[in-house]
């Protein structure tokens, strides 16, 4: 019986062994994370806030030497804001880079190219930039979202909205996968607010097609207009208002209203805007590391960092969480731990459920006010009540 | 209540209190009503504000809710949002016991009532929206409430808090309430407190001095005799020494005042019922009159002592009375008698004899005057003064009557030859005769003295005035182609005539002869009076004067024919105007020519004719003399042709008593020559001795005037008696009116005037003869001589 147990016993210590042999086999070479950025094209702004985070953790993970004893190399490639490219440059970086880990690319479209590749190659990857259902939608299995979903990004205006007395709102939306699901979320729960849609309407260029739909929404003269567009239709959009002379009285758009420079920008034209956040870069929100991410940022770049900034930092925490706590880099072993982790991030608490959308995090409204961006919902987070 | 109101209403204590009260009410309530207002407006805004916060606490926790329902991803569960739903329906109706005053309902959908504190309520309130909405006034549950509400989208509900009015200022106005019953009651208890010390302190001692003060009025001088040592004390000390001092002064007043007494009345005894005017004059006004003055001057004392003195005198004596009643200095002596007039308040003129002297009074300089109202004897004394100038007149002419008179008899007699015989003469003259214009110079001659002796007589009107319906203009016209016009003219070169004679001229009542001569002087008088140019106006008029006039003597009212002689002379001094129809005051003291007696006579004959003398006259611009003679509207007599001798002859018997023989003789020889038989009586013994001696007369020819012995009227009396049917005719030079009357009333209607012609001794006789014989064979013994008198000749009359 003793000698069974001593034998049982050295098994599994050799098991071991061959496993920490195995893990440690690569811990002389730099980790190798890759990713693509947007460094042109309808996704550079976000992407660019994306970069930086990703070379700010770069840098402070090494000065915590590295990960697994190993220093963090970033592999990143221009995607140019084009999905092919991102297909591209993913299969490169897995298959020619030999990349150990991959992080995501900025937008639902890009993320989702780069998702078709990364489960081809069977690659975890956490979505920092990306909110629209088609993610999670069960095709990849090991894509963890670090965005509360799009659909629920307009919770709050339409409650508050409501809440106000006012009763009509337009929604305008580019015939994309993350501005059609804030859209239809938008839409949602408008109705379920009591709020009648007046006008509902989507298009696919931006140049061509806002201004007339801008008059259109221009007669309906609706309470509200939701605009769900990327920065350049955004910017379009406010200089068509600003030249005719047209607000209505509540405005919100997606993506680059929450930006911290969308102000300076615009110009006062931005007053009152309102804009869903993932998170925002103030010192109140009581996230740990918070603080210390918005001082280090600032630091590194000299810019204010915006929600993609946190989120795309906030990845990379749980990234290294994962491997921290994994001691190696098996993409399987780092999902399988990422699918059940219940953690804080810098952005709030990280919560992912089926399919990997991510449930434990809500987004917040913000609105500039003052020339100044306020959390107005949730009220457990107001920096300002809002204004109408 | 009222009574004691009515009492109490003049006690200080009560206007003190009064005020105290009302002003402690009023600071109360405005001090209640501004401290209530911040503090009804802080607790409405707290109560607002709780009502916001209850609500807003109310959303809170339904936005909780929510925020777990998402965070949870749980928002579409329906399980899980039933109990989030529940969950929230107590946590807002668990706000009411955090504010128990507050009540919470949650009404969803606007209409039903899923959640509420008050079990009893399931009424909504109607003015729900969604928009934020302002506390509001609501009826919930039939009662009023502040109400606010907000809206929550998810479940879509109404969150309304609200609290009843009742409750909402509740304590604010129980408060209020309670400081106006406490301030109310501070204010009654402090007046209570006021009222007790002031009577305690001041209301019975000053009663105590009230009394006395009140005795003093009574005369009672009480002492207080307090020996208290504050105000009141020293108050009643005072009013002791007051008391003792009224007391001494009052003895000492008492013993002035019957002094005083004694003095007034002897003042009054002698002022005031004074019959002289006494009173004192200062500063050109009466400060004192006594009733006499008063009564005297017509006004009332007050009007009196209003009065400026001067305003009281007669205009005419302001200055007089100034030199005697001021004196310029204190030692300026005053005259202390003299007479002024003064002006009653009627308007009377009145004199007074003023004995004045200086005088003080109250100070300053006065004149006392001590008047005596001598009006009446100054009336006596103008009155007897116009009967002195009267009886002067009257005894002027009285002498000058009485001289004449007898001039004049004896001159009819002696004239009455001239005038007679000459008819005899003329008679018996042939028609050719040379002689015959002497014998008519003669009897023109003889008229003439007649004629002047008449005027004699009518002057001192004695003479027989034979009067009848005469016309002025008839008259002047008769002057205008006399001799006696051309004698006028003579008496100047330029001598100018103009007449204005009214055509509608009225009558009058006259003697011809009278009235032809008072023209005559009149323009004589004027002639001598006219100016360089020498014309003299005559004019004539019919005048109606409607009242009596007020100059003396002068024409009352009635209708008038006035003859005006103008002369653009002189004029006449005031002083002459009144002297110069006195006789031979024209002559001797104006100047002027002829016997003096004209203007006289003038004023004689319009006496005579009851008329009126005026003359209107100014120094320098001429004189007019109007001559108002009383109106007569009979016609004119037709001029009746004088009858021939032969129809004035007769065959009776005539008795001719005149005490001159030359007038007998005359008389016989006119009647005789007419174929009468006469009889004479050198008397009237002689006359009634011829009637006795059964001698008998048809008519006797009867002089009035008969020396010595019975005259004509006795004679004719006595006559009577033997022959009560006796006729008579009255021959006279002049007759006193008496005894003309007497005459004629006996029978005696017909007089002619001495010296007579033969034609009128014949045309009397016979007229009366006829008379008398056509009345006998009526079988009236007597004759009605106005009946049946000759026309032309007229009883004398004074009336």
């Amino acid at each position: 019986m003793f000698r069974a147990r001593i034998f049982f016993i050295s098994l599994c210590f050799l098991a071991q062994s061959l496993l920490v042999a195995d893990c440690l086999a690569d811990n002389a070479a730099p980790v190798r994370i890759g990713a693509t950025v947007s460094l042109e094209g309808k996704y550079l702004e976000p992407s660019s806030n994306i970069q930086s985070s990703f070379k700010l953790w770069e840098k402070q993970v090494n000065e915590r030497g590295g990960l697994l004893g190993r220093p963090v190399e970033l592999v990143l490639y221009d995607d140019k804001s084009s999905a092919d490219k991102v297909r591209e440059l993913y299969t490169k970086l897995i298959a020619q880079d030999k990349v150990d880990l991959v992080l995501s690319p900025y937008g639902t479209p890009l993320t989702l190219a780069a998702a078709e590749v990364t489960t081809r190659y069977g690659y975890t990857m956490l979505v920092c930039g990306a909110s629209g259902d088609e993610i999670w939608k069960g095709k990849f299995l090991k894509a963890f979202g670090m965005y509360s979903p799009a659909r629920r990004y307009f919770i709050g205006l339409l409650n508050i909205m409501a809440a106000n007395g006012l009763n009509t709102v337009a929604i305008l939306y580019e015939e994309s996968s993350f501005t059609r699901d804030a859209a239809e979320g938008a839409k949602e729960w408008a109705e379920r607010f009591g709020l009648k849609v007046s006008l509902y309407r989507a298009y696919t260029a931006g140049r061509e097609d806002l201004p007339n739909l801008l008059k259109e929404v221009r007669r309906e003269r609706p309470d509200g207009l939701i605009l769900c567009s990327y920065p350049d239709d955004t910017y379009l959009s406010l200089d068509w208002m600003k030249a005719e002379k047209y607000r209505p009285r509540v405005l919100a758009t997606t993506v680059n209203s929450s930006y911290p420079y969308f102000f300076q920008k615009v110009g006062s034209v931005a007053e009152g805007i309102f804009g869903p956040s993932q998170w925002e870069p103030d010192e109140r929100i009581p996230f740990p590391g918070t603080k210390k991410f918005i001082y280090d940022y600032v630091n590194f770049t000299q810019k204010i960092p915006s929600y993609h900034s946190g989120s795309s930092y906030a990845s990379c925490q749980v990234l290294e969480r994962a491997i921290q706590h994994c001691q190696c880099l098996d993409q399987n072993k780092l999902a399988d731990f990422i699918s059940l982790l219940d953690s804080v991030t810098i952005i709030g608490r990280f919560k992912v459920g089926q399919n990997g959308i991510q449930t434990g995090h809500n987004s917040m409204l913000i609105q500039w006010q003052n020339g100044k961006k306020e959390i107005v919902f949730p009220p457990n987070m107001q920096t300002a009540p809002p204004r109408i | 209540m009222f009574k004691a109101w009515l009492a109490a209403r003049n006690r200080i204590v009560l206007w003190i209190i009064i005020p105290f009260f009302l002003v402690g009410l009023t600071i109360s309530a405005l001090s209640v009503y501004f401290w209530t207002k911040p503090v009804t407006t802080f607790i409405e805004n707290r109560n607002e504000d709780e009502l916001k916060l209850a609500s807003d606490l109310g959303i809170q926790y339904c936005e909780d809710r929510l925020n777990e329902l998402l965070n949870l991803r749980l928002e579409n569960d329906p399980e899980m949002v039933s109990s989030m739903r529940t969950e929230a329906i107590k946590e807002v109706i668990g706000i009411n016991k955090a504010f128990s005053h507050i009540q919470m309902m949650i009404v969803e959908n606007g209409d039903t009532v899923v959640g509420t504190s008050s079990p009893d309520l399931s009424e909504v309130p109607v003015r729900l929206t969604r928009d934020k909405a302002p506390v509001m006034r609501e009826i919930i549950g039939k009662k009023p409430v502040r109400m606010h509400f907000r809206y929550f989208p998810f479940w879509r509900w109404h969150i309304i808090s609200f609290i009843y009015e009742s409750d909402y200022l509740g304590p604010v106005l129980l408060a209020r309430e309670t400081v106006y019953m406490a301030s109310i009651a501070v204010l009654l208890f402090m007046t209570a407190t006021i009222l007790f010390l002031f009577n305690r302190i001041l209301n019975k001692p000053l009663t105590r001095i009230i009394h006395a003060a009140e005795g003093i009025a009574q005369g009672r001088y009480t002492r207080l005799r307090m020996t208290r040592r504050d105000e009141i004390g020293k108050l009643a000390q005072a009013f002791d020494s007051m008391v003792k001092s009224l007391e001494d002064d009052k003895n000492w007043i008492h013993a002035i005042m019957s002094k005083l007494k004694e003095s007034e009345e002897r003042y009054r005894l002698l002022s005031e019922n004074s019959l002289a005017n006494i009173v004192i004059v200062q500063d050109g006004r009466f400060i004192y009159a006594n009733r006499t003055t008063i009564n005297n001057s017509g006004y009332s004392a007050d009007e009196l002592y209003h009065l400026d003195v001067f305003s009281f005198v007669h205009p005419e004596d302001h200055e007089l009375v100034r030199q005697k009643m001021f004196s310029e200095t204190e030692d300026e002596p005053l005259p202390d008698r003299y007479e002024f007039r003064y002006v009653t308040s009627s308007g009377d003129t009145r004199w007074l004899e003023m004995l004045a002297v200086p005088t003080f009074y109250r100070g300053k300089t006065a004149t006392m005057g001590h008047a005596i109202d001598i009006t009446d004897k100054k009336n006596a004394q103008e009155e007897q003064k116009k009967l002195e100038e009267k009886l002067q007149q009257a005894q002027k002419l009285e002498a000058i009557g009485t001289i004449v008179g007898a001039v004049a008899h004896d001159l009819n007699n002696i004239l009455a030859g001239l005038v007679g015989y000459p008819d005899l003469l003329l008679m018996q003259t042939p028609e050719d005769s040379p002689h015959r214009k002497y014998i008519l110079a003669i009897q023109q001659s003889g008229q003439k003295a007649a004629a002047i002796v008449q005027d004699l007589l009518a002057m001192v009107r004695k003479g027989v005035v034979v009067k009848g319906i005469v016309n002025l203009n008839d008259i002047i016209k008769q002057f205008l182609i006399s001799s006696e016009f051309e004698k006028v003219c003579g008496t100047r070169e330029n001598l100018k005539i103009e007449s204005k004679l009214d055509s509608d001229l009225l009558n009058t009542s006259g003697s011809q002869t009278h009235l032809f001569k008072s023209i005559v002087n009149l323009v004589y008088y004027a002639a001598e009076s006219s100016g360089p140019d020498g014309i003299i106006r005559i004019r004539t008029e019919n005048r109606y004067v409607d009242r009596d006039s007020t100059v003396e003597d002068g024409p009352r009212e009635g209708e008038y024919v006035v003859v005006s002689v103008s002369d653009g002379g002189t004029g006449i001094s005031e002083a002459d105007l009144a002297r110069i129809f006195e006789p031979f005051y024209a002559k001797k003291v104006l100047g002027r020519g002829g016997t003096g007696l004209g203007m006289t006579m003038v004023w004689s004959t319009v006496k005579d004719h009851s008329g009126y003398a005026q003359v209107k006259t100014e120094e320098g611009n001429g004189t007019t003399i109007e001559l108002y003679f009383p109106a007569n509207r009979d016609a004119l007599p037709d001029k009746q042709a004088i009858p021939s001798f032969d129809s004035h002859k007769g065959t009776e018997t005539v008795l001719v008593v005149d005490d001159v023989k030359e007038q007998r003789e005359l008389a016989r020889e006119f009647l005789t020559s007419l174929g009468y038989t006469v009889h004479l009586a050198a008397s009237g013994e002689e006359a009634l001795e011829y009637f006795t001696n059964n001698g008998s007369a048809d008519l006797l020819v009867l002089d009035m005037i008969m020396d010595p012995g019975i005259d004509g009227l006795e004679t004719y009396k006595r006559i009577l008696d033997l022959r009560p049917a006796q006729r008579a005719i009255i021959a006279s030079g002049y007759s006193e009116s008496d005894r003309l009357r007497g005459a004629r009333k006996l029978g005696a209607k017909t007089c002619i005037i001495k010296p007579y012609t033969l034609q009128k001794l014949a045309l009397a006789v016979r007229e009366e003869l006829n008379r008398c014989a056509a009345a006998t064979s009526q079988g009236d013994g007597h004759c009605d001589a106005e009946q049946n008198a000759p026309k032309g000749i007229e009883p004398a009359s004074r009336d």
